[in-house]
């Protein structure tokens, strides 16, 4: 009876799944491999990308690894794309040290690689803010929020997350002749409650603390909210990097004080047209491009252009 | 009552025994069968959505991504046998990452390698001894060991990549025998060799004795506690394998390679109808169920499905094997 039951519906489902299946036809494809597709940075990203690709005529295929430590899944997912036969790869790697192998491959095929993110070896071009570019950045806002020096304390986001190591050491060399002294660093998950949770300890280990440095907005929305739950916006300023909504709130609210926003959806933009470029044998103007940072503060926030930002609100 | 009477009375009791055992047979077929013909129904399903599903470069690429999983989830099978758990194996990976390039960059490849392997033996006593002489329910120690094992990997490391590692030692993950991924070629050596191990030695025959009914392998006079310390060491020596594999692959010692193994195997070793009660499982149905995960997981890349949608069909299939266990096959 089970046996008959269990056949019956195996073979319903079976001509469920196969009912309407044909051969997809081969459009122009071009693949993006991305650490997270969640979050401010990653959403803008994509929508910049999607748009262009759309512009252009191709069709954008996004694979999303799950996370920055799932970087054996990035390098497979990169395998898959050009099994898929893409045109170009659009790599945002989680840590661009562990590409070697599958960009030999790329090349091989006559794939280029385009580093959608940042810089980095064996890709065929880049367009980025460096993630030590925005840890200099940080560090200017630093020095804008502390100019007489004082006591800092850091979020730094993930361990082992190479993007949150490279901000936070170029951040570190930046500031390294100034006053600010560096009081307290914990590395933490992308993750606003955590963040939370970790800023209210500092806020309380060291109540002198002058400035909070959050990472990525994330943890940086995580450390704004413990200084807002504790009443010390304004007393103590946070400093984090990419303007999401939330982010963009709490500065109107008064508890985020410098952002450094990065241009998330002109980098997609244009690492689709360079890919697109680069297909078509067109000569770049310059192989790593470099989108500027926007220093964002509560002055200056109503006269940003959100355009090149963020996606629109829906 | 008349002798005829007790004859008609006997017939119905003849004849439900007799449904019993057929449903059970079923069940027992289903249980063997069922996965494989769900794997050729998914591989039918890929070739027919996209046409690049079948090529050469397409099946090599499932077969390099599966290498590691396939050699993690040989470990799994041997503890889930005993009726255990490991949800370290993914930080286990991790830890032997770290160690082994480390250990290649100051002393070369093979000791290096060699390195790694027995850091994996030692995570997995500790395990075991957790398990045996502690009395710590396996999914408590393996979960807590996950922790001590990827901050022990953090920490090490300084949370960044061990690079530097030398190009023959990445170049392993990309070499081919035969058109064979190198590889997939060590995760097979693997499963051949855990197949001998529970079919041919005694020590194998003993894990699924001590899964089966531990009370009963006690009284039968079975040293229950080292064979459990054995099967996690076992397990965690397959890792340590995976974990080679992977930082090739990735041409690094990753501080947080190995994520997603704790889920994926325990996915590939239940799909492949090992019970979560122990005592039952072959271990060439993990192997179907690694190759179930791993189609699944490029069949749906390759048709462009978004990875959320992966998340919740992967989590959705595990969570109908592990029903069909418990509901159907324990009771059987």
């Amino acid at each position: 009876m089970i046996m008959t039951k269990f056949c019956q519906t195996a073979a319903v489902l079976t001509i469920a799944l196969f009912a309407g299946a044909g051969h997809t036809i081969a459009a122009e494809k071009l693949g993006a491999s991305l650490p997270l597709t969640q979050g401010p940075f990653f959403t803008a990203q994509i929508y910049g990308m999607t748009e262009e690709a759309k512009k252009l005529g191709y069709d954008l295929v996004v694979l999303d690894a799950g996370g920055y430590g799932k970087v054996d899944k990035q390098v497979s997912d990169v395998e898959n794309l050009l099994a898929q036969k893409v045109k170009a790869v659009l790599l945002n790697p989680a840590d661009p040290t562990s590409f070697v192998g599958v960009l030999n491959d790329a090349k091989s095929n006559h794939v280029p690689v385009v580093g959608a993110g940042m810089p980095f070896a064996g890709t065929d071009g880049s367009v980025s803010p460096s993630h030590c570019e925005i840890g200099k950045a940080l560090a200017e806002g630093a020095k804008a929020l502390l100019p007489n020096g004082g006591q800092l304390a850091a979020l730094v986001g993930p361990a082992a997350g190479f993007w949150a190591n490279e901000r936070w050491r170029c951040f570190k060399e930046q500031i390294a002749n100034t006053k600010i002294q560096i009081v307290a660093e914990q590395a933490s998950e992308p993750d606003a409650a955590v963040g939370l949770s970790i800023a209210t300890d500092i806020l309380q280990r060291f109540p002198t603390v002058q400035v909070l440095y959050g990472a990525d907005d994330t943890v940086g929305v995580g450390a704004a909210r413990a200084v807002q739950a504790n009443s010390l916006c304004g007393k103590v300023k946070v400093l984090t990097a990419v303007l999401g909504d939330t982010t963009e709130e709490l500065m109107k609210a008064g508890c985020m004080d410098y952002v450094v926003a990065l241009q998330v959806v002109e980098v997609g933009r244009r690492s689709v047209d360079m890919a697109d470029k680069l297909i078509k044998g067109g000569k770049l103007e310059a192989k790593d491009v470099v989108i500027p940072v926007v220093p964002v503060t509560p002055k200056n926030l109503s006269s940003i252009d959100l355009s090149t930002i963020r996606p629109p609100a829906h | 009552m008349s002798a005829q009477d007790r004859v008609d009375m006997a017939k119905p009791e003849v004849t439900t025994r007799d449904h019993g055992a057929g449903v059970g047979r079923s069940l027992l077929w289903l249980q063997n069968a069922g996965l494989p013909i769900a794997l050729v129904v998914l591989v039918l399903f890929f070739s027919i959505r996209s046409d690049l599903f079948l090529t050469v470069q397409n099946l090599r690429n499932v077969g390099l991504q599966a290498a590691a999983l396939a050699a993690v989830s040989c470990g799994q099978t041997i503890v889930i046998l005993t009726s255990g758990l490991d949800l370290s194996v993914g930080a286990t990976v991790a830890l032997v990452s770290v160690v082994s390039a480390l250990a290649i960059n100051h002393f070369g490849m093979a000791a290096g390698i060699l390195c790694g392997i027995m850091t994996g033996a030692v995570i997995g006593v500790i395990n075991g001894i957790l398990i045996t002489w502690f009395r710590v329910f396996p999914f408590i120690a393996t979960l807590a060991m996950m922790s001590v094992l990827s901050g022990l990997a953090l920490s090490i490391s300084g949370g960044t990549p061990i690079t530097g590692l030398p190009p023959e030692f990445t170049s392993l993950a990309y070499t081919r025998v035969g058109g064979v991924p190198l590889p997939l070629i060590v995760s097979v050596t693997v499963l051949v060799l855990v197949f001998l191990f529970l079919h041919y030695l005694r020590l194998g025959r003993h894990m699924y004795a001590v899964g089966g009914n531990r009370q009963a392998a006690i009284l039968s006079g079975l040293n229950v506690s080292a064979i459990t310390v054995t099967a996690y060491a076992m397990c965690s020596l397959c890792a340590a394998v995976g974990a080679i594999i992977l930082s090739a692959r990735v041409g690094s010692g990753q501080p947080s390679l190995g994520g997603s193994l704790p889920l994926e195997s325990v996915a590939a070793v239940v799909l492949g109808g090992v019970s979560l009660f122990g005592g039952r499982g072959s271990i060439f149905q993990v192997a179907v169920g690694v190759a179930f995960v791993s189609i699944l997981s490029n069949g749906l890349n390759l048709l462009n499905v978004s990875s959320y949608t992966q998340m919740m069909i992967v989590g959705g299939t595990l969570i109908v094997a592990v029903t069909f266990d418990q509901r159907f096959v324990a009771r059987s």
